[in-house]
């Protein structure tokens, strides 16, 4: 369990802009004054900042991705004594129960299918110990 | 002198003539025993012929002559004076008496008296000499072949007995003459009463079949006849008996020899008959009545050639076969009395019959076994032809490992010819893996009847699949297994090919639930935002979730499209054609020629004339890919630079077409993605990514290879593929 800090640091590893888009405003609308986002385009640059700089609280992690994907990141990673501490979530179209199988024998800590609602990632947030987030105002109807 | 002489013949002539007219036979024999003189009553005698210069030994049968002789020699150089003696004459039944004396002082001449004896003198011996008569009763009373004796008839004392009477009852004569029969045990009283009785009413007695006991106690048969002699007082009689104990014994044991022979005859599953030199039959066994459909008596009526349907041999000829052999055997049919014909295979031998011979044949009814035997044939030629339509290898092979027995039709699967693996043991003949792994089936099949699906690969090329079955073998034989060896190299490579093809399937399900899905989440997610931003009233912000959508949409349909040519790869749109490299590359050139005026790219395409059969819109697709991707990839802002060339294969890829660039290269860590669907090295790249799936796939699809190679980044690509139809021949 992850112990709260003052703010939380996540990785966002994501090559379509359009789904970094959406992460990115799900997570401002939970917690928008607690997180610093880093947001990399393709596998081999996470797997480079994550060796390179300072571990991220948590990772958000596309399986499609250009260079080294996903499921390959996910199993360097676990394969790593440092950085297998750090969580890792799947966040991804497919809703195939083996893709799912696949992600998490590769070490993934969680896997979200997207579309994803606010609930989902609050839920995903607090069961990994993240504190201060919370959903700002009622949805919508 | 002259009257002197013929006064001596005149008086030779009548002392001959008085000669002639005694009855007595006279001659005169000379020291050979040659007879020199006969008077007419000699000659008469011996059968009327001129005797002179005849040895009197030639007078009698030839059986006689050397006793004579000696007789004769003995006399003739002896100082005896006389010897009377007695033949037979060969030549008339008259037997004669001789005396021979010789005179004192003429050692040359032997003087003879002969007197005829008729045989009906012989018979009743009326002249005082011994008749022959007393020869023939002499000579029965020293037999010991009969049993003569003389007894008082009430008493049944003994009071003669010959050696006969000796012998067979095993007593001596001296302890026997005077006590009675009963008294020494050869009769009861009662028997002895009943016997008298007998003789005093009829006056001889014959019994064929007498049982007594000898003596010694032993059980005696006898044959007898006994007859009362004239007018005695007291009464004797003279009894004369054969013993009969062993040829009654024989006769028993013929008689049950003969019942033997018979139940055997009769009970014999074969049929048996005996037929004569005419081939009539005149014995058959109820086998041979079954087998022909003939009562026994009709079959009796027969002969041979009745039941022979072609009798290419007569009763004779086969007679002359048996001459010097035991017997014959040969096949044979046999007609029935319905005319069916029966196959048989026929024994006959030669036997004894009545003075001659006869034939002895047992035929044995051979249907069921041609049944069986045509059966045998049928099967064996069904299996041949099964296991001449099977494209297997079948092996025996015992637990040893040693191959006892090889079959098949495919002999060109063969490592080795026959000859050198027969015998072998396995472990000699392949490598240790391939010995274990069929060993390992054949032990299965020993220990459970059967094994199947052990696999393996001959000198790394054809792979087989065994089945094996343990083979009944005699007692005493070594446990064995027949082996089949499948050729599994077109199944194995088929195999090969679909698990490619199943993990291609898989890999392209997961991109296409990846990548296709995503614009839809983009434009689902984003109508949701644009909702809550209209409510907001924040413009920017709707701007911006609309320029998302509209670009997620863009990018579905390229998606679709590029999913839709790829499909079309491998459907048969036109059939495949003779291409030629240079106008292909050419033509690709044309259709891209946006692309290089805008990159001002540099092409230099081949000299190389070379053909190849394909489908042309999908090989020209495949240049505008390769050279599309080629200035999409060159260096930034550099023109690109591509040369398209020809170089020589090895083994069946004879020629390889080479475009190499001089772009941004490949990171060697990525290169396995490179084929792959939507796949882009580039996040920042145009495009999908689906040029070098298309590319690979088409080349796939052609029966030929690609494949890239690159030193690294910013070192520049060489693409490479070969095409098996790839040749540098003009038009065929």
């Amino acid at each position: 369990m992850m112990e709260a800090k003052a703010r939380l640091s996540i990785m966002l590893v994501e090559d379509d802009p359009a789904h970094a888009e959406i992460t990115l405003r799900s997570i401002e609308e939970l917690a928008p004054e607690r997180c610093d986002i880093e947001h990399v385009v393709d596998g081999q640059a996470a797997l480079d900042r994550l060796r390179g700089a300072a571990l991220p609280d948590l990772v958000l992690l596309d399986l499609r991705l250009p260079r080294l994907d996903g499921l390959e990141l996910l199993a360097v990673v676990q394969g790593d004594a440092v950085l297998n501490q750090i969580p890792m979530v799947v966040l991804t179209t497919s809703d195939a129960e083996a893709d799912r199988q696949r992600a998490l024998a590769c070490g993934a800590s969680s896997y979200l299918v997207k579309p994803f609602g606010e609930h989902e990632l609050l839920a995903l947030t607090q069961m990994l110990g993240c504190q201060g987030f919370c959903i700002q105002r009622a949805p919508s109807a | 002198m002259v009257s002197r002489q013929k006064s001596d013949e005149k008086g030779h002539d009548v002392s001959n003539h008085l000669l002639d007219l005694t009855s007595e036979g006279l001659f005169v024999l000379d020291h050979h025993a040659r007879i020199t003189f006969a008077n007419r009553a000699f000659r008469e005698a011996c059968g009327g012929a001129l005797l002179q210069d005849v040895s009197l030994c030639e007078l009698v049968n030839a059986g006689a002559r050397e006793q004579l002789k000696s007789k004769l020699d003995t006399f003739l150089h002896a100082e005896g004076r006389s010897l009377e003696l007695q033949l037979q004459l060969a030549t008339t039944t008259n037997a004669l008496e001789l005396t021979l004396t010789r005179r004192e002082g003429d050692n040359d001449n032997v003087y003879g008296r002969a007197h005829v004896v008729t045989h009906h003198e012989l018979s009743a011996g009326g002249n005082g000499k011994t008749s022959l008569f007393e020869h023939k009763l002499r000579a029965l009373h020293e037999s010991e072949l009969f049993i003569i004796a003389v007894s008082e008839v009430d008493s049944a004392r003994l009071l003669d007995v010959n050696r006969g009477f000796e012998r067979i009852y095993n007593v001596r004569a001296d302890d026997v003459l005077g006590k009675t029969a009963v008294e020494i045990g050869l009769l009861s009283a009662e028997d002895q009463a009943r016997h008298a009785q007998t003789l005093h009413s009829l006056g001889t007695r014959n019994l064929n079949s007498l049982d007594l006991h000898a003596p010694d106690g032993r059980p005696i048969k006898l044959i007898m006849h006994t007859a009362k002699l004239g007018d005695c007082e007291p009464a004797l009689t003279v009894s004369i008996a054969a013993d009969v104990t062993d040829y009654i014994a024989a006769e028993a044991r013929g008689k049950e020899s003969d019942m033997r022979c018979r139940a055997v005859f009769e009970t014999l599953n074969d049929a048996m008959f005996f037929a004569d030199l005419q081939g009539r039959f005149f014995d058959v066994n109820s086998a041979a009545c079954k087998q022909l459909g003939y009562t026994r008596d009709e079959l009796l009526q027969l002969s041979v050639r009745d039941i022979a349907p072609t009798p290419n041999k007569s009763m004779q000829q086969l007679f002359d076969d048996l001459q010097g052999t035991s017997q014959v055997r040969f096949a044979s049919t046999h007609r029935r009395k319905d005319g069916v014909l029966v196959p048989i295979e026929l024994t006959l031998c030669k036997i004894p019959f009545h003075g001659g011979f006869a034939i002895a044949g047992i035929a044995r009814d051979m249907t069921e076994q041609r049944r069986i035997e045509a059966e045998i044939r049928e099967a064996h030629n069904r299996m041949q032809a099964i296991l001449q339509t099977l494209p297997d290898l079948l092996f025996e092979i015992d637990r040893e490992g040693v191959i006892r027995d090889f079959y098949s039709s495919r002999t060109d699967l063969l490592t080795m010819p026959i000859e050198h693996f027969l015998g072998k043991n396995l472990c000699d003949l392949t490598t240790p893996e391939v010995a274990s792994v069929i060993m390992r089936g054949v032990n299965e099949a020993l220990e459970n009847g059967q094994s199947a699906g052990a696999q393996y690969q001959v000198k790394g090329e054809r792979w087989f699949e065994l089945s094996a079955a343990r083979r009944h073998v005699a007692a005493g034989q070594p446990a064995c297994a027949v082996a089949l060896a499948r050729d599994i190299t077109d199944r194995k490579h088929h195999e090969q090919e679909l698990l490619r093809s199943n993990e291609e399937l898989s890999r392209f399900t997961y991109t296409v639930s990846h990548d296709l899905k995503s614009p839809l989440v983009t434009i689902r997610s984003f109508a949701g935002m644009l909702r809550k931003d209209l409510v907001k009233g924040d413009s920017e912000r709707v701007e911006r979730d609309l320029h998302f959508i509209e670009k997620a949409a863009t990018r579905m349909h390229q998606l679709l499209e590029d999913l839709l040519q790829l499909s079309r790869v491998g459907r048969k749109s036109s059939p495949p054609e003779r291409l030629s490299l240079q106008e292909l590359t050419r033509e690709a050139c044309e259709m891209v020629a946006g692309q290089i005026a805008q990159n001002g790219a540099h092409i230099e395409l081949t000299k190389t004339p070379l053909y190849f059969m394909g489908e042309r819109t999908r090989m020209l697709e495949v240049f505008q890919n390769i050279i599309d991707n080629a200035i999409k990839f060159a260096k930034p802002k550099e023109s690109a630079h591509i040369h398209i060339s020809v170089e020589p294969g090895s083994g069946t890829e004879h020629w390889i077409v080479c475009v190499r660039d001089q772009g941004i290269g490949i990171d060697p860590r990525f290169k396995h993605r490179l084929f792959g669907l939507f796949e882009k090295l580039q996040p920042d790249a145009s495009g999908t990514g689906i040029g070098l799936a298309l590319i690979k796939r088409i080349i796939d699809v052609h029966g030929g290879r690609v494949w890239i190679e690159s030193d690294g980044i910013n070192a520049g690509a060489v693409l490479r593929f070969t095409l098996p139809s790839m040749t540098k021949e003009e038009a065929a």
